[in-house]
């Protein structure tokens, strides 16, 4: 099956080091009051960029946090009036109820579109290989519209149609990427994607199917007297259950295919990709993270409990005596463990899905026909700031 | 001068890699394809940026998109290891606190305008919002008012009677041109509320609680104060700026809601104290004027007080020692009682029709 040559790709950035960055810049997050993230995020992706490498050739990231920050605060500047304004027509419509909750979620979801358009955008025209960079046209408002037709859609055909969407949305999306002179396009087609993960989909709706029928049948039982209680909770547990495995197992496999689906349809000029990614790609660094999870919260779990009995005797002489202070003492050393426990969660899922998917990916990927890239010659404009980010970050748009 | 050392050139314009050998003198770096010199770079200008983990990797200027290559492990490169990073390429100790500070000057101002300005401007703009504009705002409010209190108003005709005679009689002495609606509803807590655009709830469990006419005088005096200052408006107000001010500060950071939510009950608490001393005050004067005295709404009050469990610091209502020392003394010319034994206890009754 030898085809053109492909250059494999390498991931040559260490775990420790990515960690350690993380770590530092999550604790600086507190003292920051927040404001910190855009460091963090720019240094990491840094560092994700460098070290995603084709042969031994690396990826450059040339984007700035005080960029993304000033973004951050045009995007502030822009949609305040926006939220204002929906906030009062909220209130207006508040008499015809129905359609003022539909109308804000309908406004929020094409907000949220046009945000991950632009934050892709931004991240494209900030990335530059052999000194090159890349660039996107394209409008996030046109992207949006698409994007919400084509929910509809796939809402009404119960999901069948979501190949085809996702198909849609990519087209437009390369059509409008480019690397230098290289024009981007997106080859692959929804058949080729309904063909990699229709059994799945059918899968988790027959067990869903299953499970409803299930419980049907033996809550009925229960009332005609045949399965007592007990036996009921057995039955609605082991379901839940089961639906709950498959349902997430079916999800990582699809998730995994359309992964490959998706590199395998890129091209920029006459370059592809060509992609040996698995589901323990996926599997390995979730399972990590399920482990990472239970030990930090079993942690903070410890801890709390260590301050809260420390501060306020045991459970008995709190529940005896409630005292103002103490009271608030509980209070807040709950909200502050909260709040402990989220950032050390933000950590995990960042070295684990972030960074370990990533560098999967990086790994079971080979570049063909990487000689085409000296086609390109260096153009594109430089339009295009900070507040494409900026955009993504005040309506938490996702993406590393 | 140093002996060539193998690189590769990228000079920005055409994705293709140049093997080249570079030398470093005092003042620039000498780039030499195939033996002829096809670049120099300005040493005062060059910076070093991210390269792959092994790699070293040199741009020519901030601006421009050229960069040069190396090897980390070849011979010869510490000395190109020890040009600086981009500017804004460092994250260093000292960067990082030039971000703590201006974070905590920028937190810090936001926080000082949530506690001072925003209570001012939330003073000025209830001022400017038209009366049908704050109706529809309590219509709002009405709806989730029902939603945890449920929506059953008490309608025995003749406590409902009662209950006209009583508003008018104090809305009237507070000065009020058109008494605000006063409504019962069935529910076993004890408490009052004005909505923003004039509309007042008494809780069947303060009416339970009370064991007086006067009492009950002094908490629905004590509401349309609320009324007519127009509070529920402003605490509206105060409550989304600062919720949207504090929202600002943390942007993204999860797990800040738990904090946003004490923060807010917190600055609440502290600014509508002053709202409820003024609408003490109306109640005052209202009762005096009618020829009665304050005192029994305290005495209400203290009874509530004594059974609630959030510490003082957090409850939006006053500490009740202060309170009852602030209502003030019984009339100089006490008047006869505001309802009749009769209708005080229709009002009693008000929750019992089916």
């Amino acid at each position: 099956m030898a085809g053109p040559p492909a250059t494999p790709m390498s991931f040559s950035g260490r775990a420790g080091e990515f960690f350690g960055m993380l770590v530092r810049g999550t604790l600086l997050l507190i003292p920051t009051f927040g404001f910190y993230r855009f460091w963090l995020v720019t240094r990491l992706r840094r560092h994700l960029w460098a070290n995603t490498r084709i042969g031994d050739e690396g990826f450059e990231y040339l984007g700035t946090a005080k960029e993304i920050l000033i973004g951050f605060l045009m995007a502030l500047a822009i949609l305040t009036p926006v939220y204002l304004a929906y906030f009062l027509v909220g209130l207006y419509l508040e008499e015809q109820k129905a359609f003022a909750s539909l109308a804000l979620v309908a406004f929020l979801w094409a907000l949220g579109h046009f945000a991950v358009y632009r934050g892709r955008r931004y991240r494209v025209k900030r990335t530059a290989f052999r000194g090159v960079r890349f660039w996107m046209d394209g409008s996030g408002l046109a992207y949006a519209g698409r994007a919400i037709l084509w929910d509809v859609f796939t809402v009404l055909t119960l999901f069948i149609a979501f190949p085809w969407r996702m198909a849609a949305l990519e087209r437009y999306k390369m059509r409008h990427s480019h690397f230098g002179s290289l024009d981007g396009r997106f080859t692959a087609t929804g058949m080729d994607l309904f063909r990699h993960i229709w059994p799945f989909g059918l899968l988790i709706v027959g067990v869903l199917i299953g499970a409803g029928l299930l419980n049907g049948w033996a809550s009925s039982a229960v009332l005609e007297g045949k399965v007592d209680t007990g036996g009921f909770m057995v039955v609605s547990s082991v379901s839940t259950a089961l639906v709950w495995l498959s349902g997430v197992a079916c999800m990582v496999v699809i998730y995994t295919r359309m992964l490959r689906w998706w590199l395998s349809g890129l091209r920029l000029g006459e370059v592809s990709i060509r992609s040996d990614f698995r589901v323990g790609g996926v599997l390995r660094p979730s399972l990590w993270l399920f482990v990472g999870v239970l030990v930090w919260s079993a942690i903070v779990v410890a801890l709390g409990a260590g301050i809260v009995f420390g501060v306020g005797g045991s459970i008995e002489s709190l529940m005896a005596a409630p005292t103002a202070t103490k009271a608030v003492a509980v209070f807040a050393a709950v909200a502050l463990l909260y709040l402990v426990w989220m950032l050390g969660f933000g950590v995990l899922a960042r070295q684990f899905l972030a960074r370990g998917i990533w560098a999967n990916v990086v790994r079971t990927s080979a570049v063909v026909n990487i000689a085409a890239f000296e086609m390109a010659v260096a153009a594109g404009s430089e339009r295009g700031n900070g507040l494409d980010q900026g955009f993504a970050d005040l309506l938490d748009a996702g993406g590393i | 001068m140093q002996a060539g050392l193998a690189a590769t050139f990228l000079d920005g314009e055409v994705a293709r890699r140049r093997p080249v050998e570079i030398s470093l003198n005092e003042d620039a770096i000498t780039i030499a394809e195939n033996g002829g010199t096809v670049a120099l770079w300005p040493l005062a200008s060059v910076r070093r940026v991210d390269g792959p983990d092994d790699m070293l990797r040199l741009t020519e200027s901030e601006t421009s998109p050229a960069r040069l290559e190396l090897s980390l492990h070849a011979a010869g490169a510490e000395a190109f290891a020890r040009i600086p990073y981009l500017a804004d390429r460092v994250t260093g100790a000292r960067a990082a606190l030039k971000i703590v500070a201006w974070s905590a000057a920028a937190g810090l101002s936001l926080i000082l305008s949530a506690i001072y300005l925003v209570p001012v401007i939330a003073d000025r703009a209830t001022a400017l919002v038209p009366l049908r504009v704050e109706q529809r705002l309590g219509q709002v409010v009405d709806a989730q008012v029902k939603q945890v209190f449920g929506d059953k108003a008490c309608s025995d005709p003749a406590g409902h009677a009662a209950l006209d005679a009583l508003s008018q009689k104090l809305a009237a002495a507070g000065g009020l041109a058109t008494a605000p609606e006063v409504i019962v509803l069935r529910s076993p807590v004890p408490n009052a509320m004005a909505l923003p655009g004039g509309r007042i709830y008494i809780l069947n469990g303060l009416l339970g609680r009370a064991q007086g006419a006067d009492e009950i005088a002094g908490v629905i005096a004590h509401e349309m104060g609320h009324v007519a200052h127009r509070d529920g408006l402003r605490g509206l107000l105060r409550a989304g700026g600062t919720s949207f001010l504090i929202g600002l500060l943390f942007g993204d950071v999860t797990g800040a809601g738990a904090a946003i939510t004490v923060a807010q009950v917190a600055i609440n608490g502290v600014s509508s104290r002053e709202a409820e001393r003024s609408a003490d005050r109306f109640a005052s004067d209202a009762l005096l004027a009618l020829g009665r005295s304050p005192k029994p709404m305290g005495l209400l009050l203290s009874r509530l007080d004594r059974d609630a469990i959030t510490p003082a610091f957090l409850r939006s209502h006053p500490v009740s020692k202060e309170r009852l020392e602030a209502l003030g003394d019984g009339p100089a010319n006490p008047k006869g009682p505001l309802l009749t034994d009769e209708q005080w206890q229709a009002l009693k009754r008000i929750c019992d029709a089916s």
